[in-house]
């Protein structure tokens, strides 16, 4: 299978773990080849793709698919980890929208996004995607403090952005390198250090 | 454990035997019978399902589904719209879930009833929350204290060594708290509590003496004993991902504890993909001869026959196929002299709660994935306990957790900022929510149809359940009590709600009652040992044989009922007075 060749370093490691304790019970033979049919098969996942915004997906046309991955890019940029953008979170809200939300749901997506686009060339002349980065940020922090923009369209922004945060921390990368992911933690413990720089979990039983 | 060898299909065998369904009741019976030598044929209407090898979604990320653990909508409405109502329900789970296409049932009008169905080898065994506690004295001895139900044909005492020896088996992790109004079970070491619920169970002593917090008993390995590890079950890793199946065996379930140890003896057969259409009864000798049964891929029918049945095919499983098993004896349903077959279907009621924010602690965190929470128990479990306005009372379940980007993302930010937050840590959040009972009611009934059938040809069951005004005031209670507890030791932002109008009776996935037990023939179906008054070779060991709801949990309590029950079988056999 060749997703297994595809495998962050944390997620070897997880399933080393999760071979050796079940090898405990089940012997190793057993253990590694249900690790690989259970573990890791991907073929029906949705799978992130570089050019998702090069023509028109299932809900977004090719046109809003570029200014959202910039919004994607703008809400969750790229830092130490990998952007939103990077991810393609972009080509798996048009996925998930198609999938798992009505029309009224997917017309909110189409409806700020459209938004975004007009309050960008009335104010800077510029298609969204033309803007600096800068420009970009900040035209989406005016978006959520009502400056040209009015309540309803926050509403419809929140929605897209909570879609956006999703698709970004379930992601493998999110998941993993963004945040701490643990397959198997071996056990609970109720207390361990925390600092401000303590990242969360990845790995959680609800999504 | 060379499972192929047991599946069967077509046989002449007369068993001794026969076992319908194989969840948590089925898989006990079938472990105790088998290792008693006797020959058993476990029934069970869905697909086989071996532990590991059919636990598809063990162990994947999030991002390894199609919709990220989300379903499709149209799948949801023309399939899932039922089941979809459990929490426990998603993509990760749903092939453990019943399909509503093939499950129809209905209402009455101006009611509603969330039916969660469990139809493969394991049943619910695979799916369940795991939450296990003894039922106690007092909720034995409550519907002969305020008249509410007919009283328990048994009282605690009965069901003590029963469940020490389902306990030991099974592996229940709990503290010794040594309350009355909840037994201790012989339990493993419990799971830890995180230091914010530590300090709230010590406020809620000093502010609440009559209710304790104690941690969260469940059927989780937390430390097994030599014994679990010979069988191949290992320590609970904490994942708390147990709906899938666990590959580690650290949960009870029919596949990880019962199930190998009835296969191992050479005297279990199986048969899946069988559903049962009804029993066959004897007049003559009145006795059940075994049961007809319709074979879920090609609707052929065929016949099982044994010397005695015992029915464990969930509350609701039991009792239809027992409505459909009729008789110039029995016309109104097998056993059914008493008319009270579907009659007094009781759930829980989960439909009140409060939560806030809990400052401090901000330089811990927790590892793991505990698979339970906090237990407030029942602390109205007498009448001289109960509030004025209503009867009975409610156990609470919790805990604390910080918060995650889950939370956050409903807030404002834009940018590298934002995009760090979400990834730390968030405030510790503190919840409280209803385990309220719910009264055995006459008028909460569940019928066949009388035209509509299920592709099986099986009549549909029609159901007219509601919440009583009782659960309504005491879920009102319950949420302001919830809220004046959190205030008391300094919760802040506090919510508090009641969901009774949204969540109809049924969403505890609890269903309990319908051929209930008593001493009276002629106001109950079962005697104190779970066998029919009417038939001595039927018995019925599932939830439908509850008196009362109680607030705990059911499932150890029906484990025991049924160890007990198989025990007394046995000796009735031995006898030949069966």
């Amino acid at each position: 299978m060749s997703a297994s060749n595809n495998n962050t370093p944390q997620q070897l490691n997880e399933r080393r773990w999760f071979i050796k304790r079940l090898g405990q019970v089940i012997g190793a033979t057993g253990a590694a080849a249900l690790a690989t049919t259970a573990g890791v098969s991907s073929a029906l996942a949705y799978t992130p793709r570089p050019d998702s915004a090069a023509k028109d997906g299932a809900v977004l046309t090719k046109e809003q698919l570029i200014t959202l991955r910039d919004v994607c890019a703008t809400v969750l940029p790229k830092t130490d980890t990998p952007s939103a953008a990077d991810v393609d979170c972009h080509g798996f809200i048009d996925h998930q929208l198609s999938q798992c939300h009505s029309v009224d749901e997917q017309q909110l997506v189409v409806d700020i996004l459209e938004a975004i686009e007009a309050q960008s060339e009335q104010v800077h002349n510029k298609p969204f995607s033309a803007l600096t980065h800068a420009q970009q940020t900040q035209l989406l922090v005016d978006l959520e403090a009502l400056n040209g923009f009015v309540a309803s369209q926050k509403v419809q922004f929140k929605f897209l952005k909570q879609l956006l945060i999703f698709g970004y921390f379930t992601s493998e990368i999110g998941a993993t390198q963004a945040l701490v992911y643990q397959a198997v933690p071996g056990g609970y413990k109720g207390s361990i250090p925390a600092t401000p720089s303590t990242r969360s979990w990845g790995s959680l039983n609800y999504y | 454990m060379q499972l192929n060898d047991i599946f069967i299909t077509d046989t002449r065998e007369e068993y001794d035997v026969i076992i319908v369904g194989s969840g948590v009741t089925g898989g006990w019976a079938a472990k105790e019978f088998t290792e008693r030598g006797f020959k058993t044929l476990m029934i069970e209407r869905g697909r086989k399902v071996e532990h590991r090898k059919d636990y598809p979604t063990e162990g994947k990320g999030p991002w390894e589904f199609p919709e990220r653990t989300k379903v499709n909508n149209l799948l949801i409405e023309q399939q899932y719209k039922q089941q979809s109502r459990s929490y426990a329900f998603n993509d990760t789970t749903k092939h453990f879930f019943g399909n509503d296409r093939d499950l129809p049932y209905s209402t009455a009008e101006g009611t509603d009833f969330n039916w969660i169905r469990g139809n493969q080898l394991g049943g619910k065994s695979l799916t369940w929350h795991r939450q296990s506690y003894r039922m106690s004295e007092f909720d034995f001895n409550a519907n002969k204290a305020d008249g509410h139900g007919n009283d328990w044909p048994i009282r605690y005492t009965d069901l003590k060594p029963w469940y020490s020896y389902v306990e030991q088996h099974a592996g229940i992790s709990g503290n010794r708290d040594g309350l009355p109004q909840l037994p201790d079970s012989e339990s493993l070491p419990p799971f830890e509590m995180n230091s914010v619920e530590k300090e709230i169970q010590r406020q809620f002593a000093q502010i609440y003496p009559d209710r304790p917090m104690v941690i969260g008993r469940c059927a989780h390995l937390s430390v097994p004993t030599e014994y679990h590890m010979q069988h191949g079950r290992v320590m609970c890793q904490a994942r708390d991902e147990c709906q899938k199946g666990c590959s580690f065996g650290a949960y009870f379930s029919t596949q990880s504890s019962t199930l190998p140890f009835a296969a191992a003896t050479g005297n279990l057969s199986i048969a899946v993909d069988s559903i049962v259409h009804s029993l066959i009864y004897d007049e003559a000798t009145n006795r059940v001869r075994g049961v007809r049964v319709i074979d879920d891929n090609d609707l052929s029918t065929r016949e099982y026959f044994a010397k005695v049945v015992f029915m464990c095919a969930s509350t609701l499983g039991t009792t239809q196929i027992m409505l459909n098993s009729t008789s110039k004896a029995f016309p109104n349903g097998i056993a059914n002299s008493s008319g009270v077959l579907g009659h007094y279907l009781m759930d829980h009621c989960y439909n009140a709660g409060a939560g806030g924010f809990v400052e401090g602690y901000e330089d811990e965190y927790t590892s793991g994935r505990r698979p339970t929470g906090i237990y407030v128990p029942n602390f109205q479990y007498e009448p001289s306990r109960y509030k004025k306005h209503y009867v009975r009372g409610y156990a609470l379940g919790g805990g604390a957790s910080r918060g995650d980007w889950r939370g956050k993302a409903h807030g404002d930010g834009i940018g590298a900022d934002f995009k760090t937050s979400l990834t730390r840590l968030g405030s510790w959040y503190f919840g409280l929510y209803a385990q309220g009972e719910m009264l055995p009611r006459f008028e909460n009934q569940v019928s066949l149809h009388p035209t509509k059938k299920d592709k099986w040809g099986m009549p549909q069951l029609h159901f007219n359940v509601s919440w009583s005004e009782n659960e309504r005031l005491m879920m009102e209670d319950c949420a302001q009590e919830c809220e004046g507890m959190l205030k008391k030791i300094g919760v802040q932002n506090i919510n508090s709600f009641v969901s009774t109008d949204h969540n109809p009776p049924g969403s505890a996935i609890h269903e309990l009652g319908t051929a209930r037990m008593g001493r009276d023939k002629k106001e109950s179906v079962l005697n104190g040992y779970n066998q029919c008054h009417d038939i001595p070779n039927l018995f019925v060991t599932d939830g439908a044989s509850y008196c009362s709801s109680a607030t705990v949990n059911p499932s150890l309590t029906f484990m025991a009922l049924t160890v007990r029950a198989v025990d007394y079988c046995a000796k009735e056999m031995q006898q030949r007075r069966i």
